[in-house]
């Protein structure tokens, strides 16, 4: 191997002391304990990787957190490019390897504020942004990516970025163009996924481009408080929404490069907080101190691409999800304790499709490969409390197949919180997985994980005293006014019903679409939407090989109905409905003998409200978004003069 | 969109190999299939590479077009190496060299697992 592939990094600064030694200092400084200290648990398939890359049964490490001071959050954002080690389980076991990756080097922006990454080697998210409803965000940006540490991109003849064969047969862009192609790896900006803020101007902003080696870009809002009482009873005003507290994140959102830059691990969490926080707090005294914040992630160098037609993309194939840039990393608990965890699903391809549920360690060995069993073991008991970081309504929390459910799902870009008990036994338990999604397509990574679980829980000590109880049906927080959907209220009537069709196009590069249209920064792929109104859509699933998990900016939604037509039952969905900001769009189904496809479908409904300005809708398996399945979306104020269209990525 | 080819064998992870030109000399390097490759010139010349027919660089079958060192072009886009059914599990090794022949050649050595 080339001599230049391991160490080597943009700033020259880089050192990669081992993994062990940096938990051994994190540890020494969070918790005042050193390694020695502690209980080392290990992982159940354990191997002797080399020195610098994760070790599957490491302590858990939290992601270093930056929170708002005196009512502001200030934080200055430098992307950067370095050699990383990576820890992966895929098609050929264990492997530790040195791959260049985009990454986000942060600091606070006040004096002697804090920095992220502490160790540069490590793969894994941006720092953990914290704030309240009510905030000033200000980020500021930096793109200092050198084009001269990375392949060259842009260089096929339209435009696009070539990737060739042995053969120098061309296998990338085939027919795909611009601007819905893979194209410029090195130019980024910023999403703030699940934020409800102006879409425009200094605000959740992703029509701009922070072009390398020094431009920069200002994020400057405020998060909507909760709106006043009146909200609820003036009809004659317009309906506003707040902002959700609760789990949300942050990414790259540059189209043609979306992909690539959350491979490379380019996202992070943005843990807003509120009432609903406080709530808990006073239920379970203590939860906040022991939250844990769970980015899952599938770190990887390059996009694979099978060529066509019609080209396959498979991301970076099949590898097992880190945390936190960890592989299987154990929390610890004390028996009959409650933590708070969050979850960020911020990998960006079906892969990561996964449900979830904790099993006993002889359980899951037992059942590893095949359903999980009926008998869970020796595990915790959970209660799911938000999703896509907006609380679930008392309703939904004691639905035995919501808040109650001991599994639950996450698609690319969701979130999902729950409220862990462990057993008031000392013991240890794994959260384990199984695949939701169908057999990837030609030529990418075939499904052969060995090792299918999260992470290790490892419980002991003594019990926690006095005891930790769930909140009850009767004490569990209401829902608050602005997040419920009355429906005799008038502003709620939805007036328009939308059908979007998630295919291909029906040109020669049979790419990624949505209504059979590649996202062309046109009308034909606009939306045009009343301010202050309320919609319902049919979005409609034409693969049969993939889910495609809807994401729209802005507003979140609520999900009606959905229909798997693959599913031998289908789940009745009742009100008060979940609000979400992503949703999994069910695979269609291919009838063999007469070519009939049923769409798999989702009915939602969201009011339109609070922020004219252009943002976009699209697929959150990223490739798929970069290649076209994305459209924009234009909310106009009848009362004022037509929003001008802004130019994409000016 | 299709279904997973039989036969074949499960790939690692794939990875981007950056192979450094110095001082007119490339390294060999020895990769796994469906790793890609990424030349970065480090020479104020510009060079091309071609793979080798017949023991030299053949000018049909370039692999990459290299501006100097410090311009846009002076690194190249990723070329992958894709094993195929059909072709031998047996690493096979890619003879190139720099157009016009006579000066650098190197080797790539792609195999199942490195």
């Amino acid at each position: 191997m080339n001599s230049e592939s391991n160490a080597l990094n943009e700033d020259n600064a880089g050192y990669a002391p081992s993994r062990r030694r940096f938990i051994a200092s994190a540890l020494t400084t969070a918790l005042g304990v050193s390694i020695a200290d502690m209980v080392q648990p290990r992982g159940l398939w354990a191997q002797a990787p080399p020195s610098n890359c994760s070790q599957a049964g490491d302590p858990f490490v939290p992601v270093r957190e930056f929170r708002s001071k005196n009512k502001k959050l200030a934080v200055n954002m430098t992307v950067k490019g370095t050699t990383k080690t990576v820890a992966t389980i895929a098609g050929q076991g264990y492997q530790c390897k040195s791959m260049r990756l985009r990454y986000y080097a942060a600091q606070e922006a006040v004096p002697g504020g804090a920095k992220w990454p502490e160790n540069l080697a490590l793969p894994g998210p941006g720092p953990t942004l914290r704030m309240r409803v009510g905030d000033e965000v200000e980020i500021n940006l930096v793109n200092a990516l050198q084009a001269s540490f990375f392949g060259r991109t842009n260089s096929a003849p339209n435009g696009c970025n070539l990737k060739t064969n042995q053969n120098s047969q061309v296998i990338y862009p085939g027919n795909d163009n611009l601007p819905s192609c893979f194209h410029e790896d090195n130019v980024t900006n910023l999403h703030y996924h699940g934020t409800h803020v102006t879409p425009d101007g200094h605000g959740d902003n992703v029509m701009v481009d922070v072009k390398p080696p020094d431009g920069s870009y200002q994020t400057l809002f405020t998060l909507p408080l909760p709106p006043p009482a009146a909200n609820s009873t003036d009809f004659a005003q317009p309906f506003m929404m707040g902002q959700a507290p609760g789990t949300h994140w942050y990414h790259a959102h540059k189209h043609g490069s979306v992909a690539l830059q959350l491979l490379n691990g380019m996202a992070g969490a943005f843990i807003i907080q509120g009432e609903f926080d406080d709530q808990l707090e006073a239920l379970i005294p203590g939860l906040a101190e022991t939250e844990k914040v769970l980015v899952i992630q599938q770190i990887g160098e390059t996009i694979t691409i099978q060529p066509g037609p019609p080209i396959n993309t498979c991301a970076g194939g099949d590898p097992l999800p880190l945390v936190n840039g960890q592989l299987q990393p154990t929390i610890e608990m004390k028996p009959g304790e409650i933590q708070r965890w969050r979850f960020i699903n911020a990998t960006m391809q079906q892969t990561s499709y996964l449900t979830y549920r904790f099993l006993g360690v002889d359980e899951y060995t037992a059942s590893k490969g095949g359903s999980f069993p009926s008998n869970a073991g020796y595990a915790p008991v959970i209660r799911q409390i938000a999703y896509d970081g907006v609380q679930l309504a008392p309703e939904r929390y004691n639905d035995p197949d919501c808040g109650q459910a001991q599994e639950f799902t996450m698609a690319p870009a969701n979130r999902i919180d729950i409220l862990v008990q462990a057993p008031t036994t000392p013991g240890k338990s794994v959260l384990a997985f199984q695949y939701l999604h169908g057999a990837p397509p030609a030529g990418c990574q075939p499904r052969t994980l060995v090792d299918l679980f999260l992470l290790n829980l490892n419980v002991s000590g003594s019990p926690v005293s006095p005891a930790m109880n769930f909140p009850t049906a009767a004490n569990y927080p209401a829902m608050p006014g602005w997040l419920q959907w009355n429906e005799s209220d008038p502003r709620n009537k939805t007036l328009k019903c939308r059908t979007l069709k998630f295919n291909n196009t029906a040109d020669a590069s049979a790419r990624p679409a949505i209504d059979g249209l590649a996202y062309d920064h046109k009308p034909d792929t606009t939306q045009y939407i009343n301010l202050n109104t309320a919609e319902e859509w049919l979005l409609q699933n034409y693969w049969d090989s993939s889910i495609h998990p809807f994401h729209i900016h802005v507003n979140p939604f609520q999900v009606l109905e959905i229909f798997d037509p693959n599913a031998s039952t289908q789940v009745t969905l009742q009100a008060p409905y979940n609000w979400r900001d992503t949703i999994a769009i069910p695979a269609s189904k291919t009838d063999l003998a007469t070519g009939k496809i049923t769409p798999g479908y989702v009915r939602i409904r969201s009011r339109f409200v609070d922020f004219p300005g252009t943002f976009v809708l699209h697929c959150h398996i990223l490739d798929h978004e970069d290649r076209g399945m994305m459209q924009e979306v234009q909310i106009l104020d009848p009362k004022s003069k037509v929003v001008p269209m802004l130019p994409m990525h000016e | 969109m299709g279904k997973p080819k039989k036969g074949g064998f499960p790939p690692s992870e794939p990875i981007v190999n950056y192979i450094a030109i110095k001082n007119g000399a490339i390294d060999n390097v020895t990769i796994a299939w469906g790793d890609s490759v990424v030349w970065t010139n480090q020479d104020p010349e510009p060079y091309k590479l071609a793979q080798f027919t017949s023991g030299q660089p053949d000018p049909t079958k370039i692999w990459a077009d290299l501006g100097p060192v410090n311009t846009d072009s002076a690194n190249s886009a990723e070329m992958v190496f894709v094993w195929s059914p059909g072709m031998s599990k047996d690493p096979i090794v890619y003879e190139y060299g720099m157009l016009p022949p006579g000066t650098a050649k190197a080797t790539i050595t792609a195999q199942i697992k490195v």
